[in-house]
């Protein structure tokens, strides 16, 4: 018993020591935030602040696309809940709540698109810049 | 019986072992449970159950991890564990970084019994190491980001209200009128720093972080080690003014402290808890803290 709780133990520091190079990673894949996750990287960045959410609604990919007209309070909501979590899982934070609530508020619209821009300084020069990241839905 | 890295971290002796150990136990639980009621207290109304529930229990149990023995104490301290783990899940993503190490520490003394001989000096060991893992990627994470190179982060730190009372007193007039006049638009910039000497204290910050930890690990530099890297948390706590955090970290840096170093360590930090939290109560000013 003393034997495996001892390398249960040392599991958990080897969890511990080698998590950060993997979270170092998904922010620099996924732009998850430095500051969560237990990758020990708070005030490696600026705390993540600015994100804008625009819903597109249309008939096809290629166009026309429009802002969604007059989105329920579920939408509303699951549009909220995206902009939170995206704040610190980037683009490991998933729509699918949201592009369900379209669907179920405007069924109309066969492709839905999900817009995310994420305004952030620009460590190569220290001015701000936004980064948009899209998520897409088409119902077959 | 450890060997590598983890041999460094252990004590000379079984007594000073067991000093430590509970000296660090007592004011991790003690930080842990006046941390959360320091966060609880003030928006009493609006903290949902699901943070209350396990406050209680590790309010409840904090105490007996002072007075249980043996299988018990570990037990308890497992109880705890179970607790922490549940507040971490529910504030995830959002969980701060600290909640992750007091789970760990919590685990560990749960796993660990730190009056056996053969699990003690695993226990010592691991605690420490957990320490120089959170500083060094601390460090690690600066480096890779490069936002403190040219002093991005702290330029923008300047818009937030925890870093500006230090940052007006620390920036060069020059500087400090050009960032509060950046409204942090789209295009807006450069969030950067001018004035050497604050230019080459954001790149201290990092390599700091990065090489203390090693200087933790080895014997030879242990000396100086720890007051260097007491300094530097104190540096930063006076501008983020974390102090939970920070006593959580102070109490990890002074595992490698002499025992009566780490001891007086451990009662200011208690008496920095009970002021924290009187201010909480309205039975001290209330001073801004995180």
């Amino acid at each position: 018993m003393s034997d495996l709780r001892i390398r249960v133990a040392l599991g958990l520091a080897l969890a511990l020591t080698l998590w950060p190079p993997i979270h170092v990673g998904l922010v620099f894949a996924y732009g998850i935030s430095s500051w969560k996750l237990g990758g020990w990287g708070m005030y490696a960045t600026p705390r993540p602040t600015n994100i804008g959410l625009e819903v597109l609604v249309g008939p096809r990919p290629d166009g026309p696309l429009r802002p969604m007209p007059n989105p329920s309070h579920e939408v509303r909501a699951r549009a909220r809940d995206l902009v939170d979590r995206f704040l610190w899982l980037g683009r490991l934070a998933s729509a699918d709540a949201l592009i369900d609530a379209v669907r179920a508020d405007q069924p109309q619209w066969p492709y839905v698109r999900v817009r995310v821009l994420r305004s952030g300084i620009d460590s190569s020069d220290g001015f701000v810049r936004t980064r948009e990241s899209s998520y897409e839905s088409i119902r077959p | 019986m450890l060997e590598g890295p983890l041999a460094t971290l252990d004590d000379p002796s079984s007594e000073e072992r067991r000093a430590r150990l509970a000296t660090f136990q007592a004011i991790v639980v003690a930080t842990l449970v006046a941390g959360g009621w320091c966060r609880a207290l003030p928006g009493w109304s609006v903290v949902p159950t699901s943070f209350l529930a396990p406050l209680v229990v590790l309010t409840f149990l904090g105490p007996l991890t002072l007075v249980a023995r043996g299988v018990r104490r570990q037990l308890v301290f497992a109880g705890m564990a179970a607790a922490q783990l549940f507040l971490v899940v529910i504030e995830l993503p959002e969980t701060g970084n600290h909640q992750y190490l007091f789970l760990v520490l919590l685990a560990l003394s749960a796993l660990l019994s730190g009056g056996d001989e053969r699990e003690g000096p695993l226990l010592l060991a691991l605690s420490r190491w957990a320490v120089l893992v959170v500083f060094f990627y601390s460090g690690v994470q600066k480096l890779v980001h490069g936002h403190w190179f040219d002093g991005q982060f702290v330029a923008n730190a300047v818009s937030l209200p925890s870093f500006r009372p230090a940052l007006e007193a620390l920036l060069s007039a020059g500087d400090w009128d050009r960032l509060r006049a950046l409204d942090g638009s789209v295009g807006s910039g450069p969030y950067v720093l001018t004035d050497p000497f604050l230019l080459a204290s954001s790149n201290l910050v990092w390599m700091a972080e990065t090489a203390l930890p090693v200087a933790l690990l080895l014997p030879a530099t242990r000396w100086w080690a720890w007051p260097a890297s007491l300094a530097l948390l104190g540096g930063i706590e006076l501008v983020a003014r974390e102090l939970v955090f920070g006593t959580l970290f102070a109490s990890g840096v002074l595992l490698f402290a002499p025992l009566r170093v780490q001891r007086a360590g451990a009662v200011l930090g208690g008496v920095l808890l009970v002021v924290l939290l009187s201010m909480r109560l309205g039975l001290l000013p209330e001073a801004k803290f995180y």
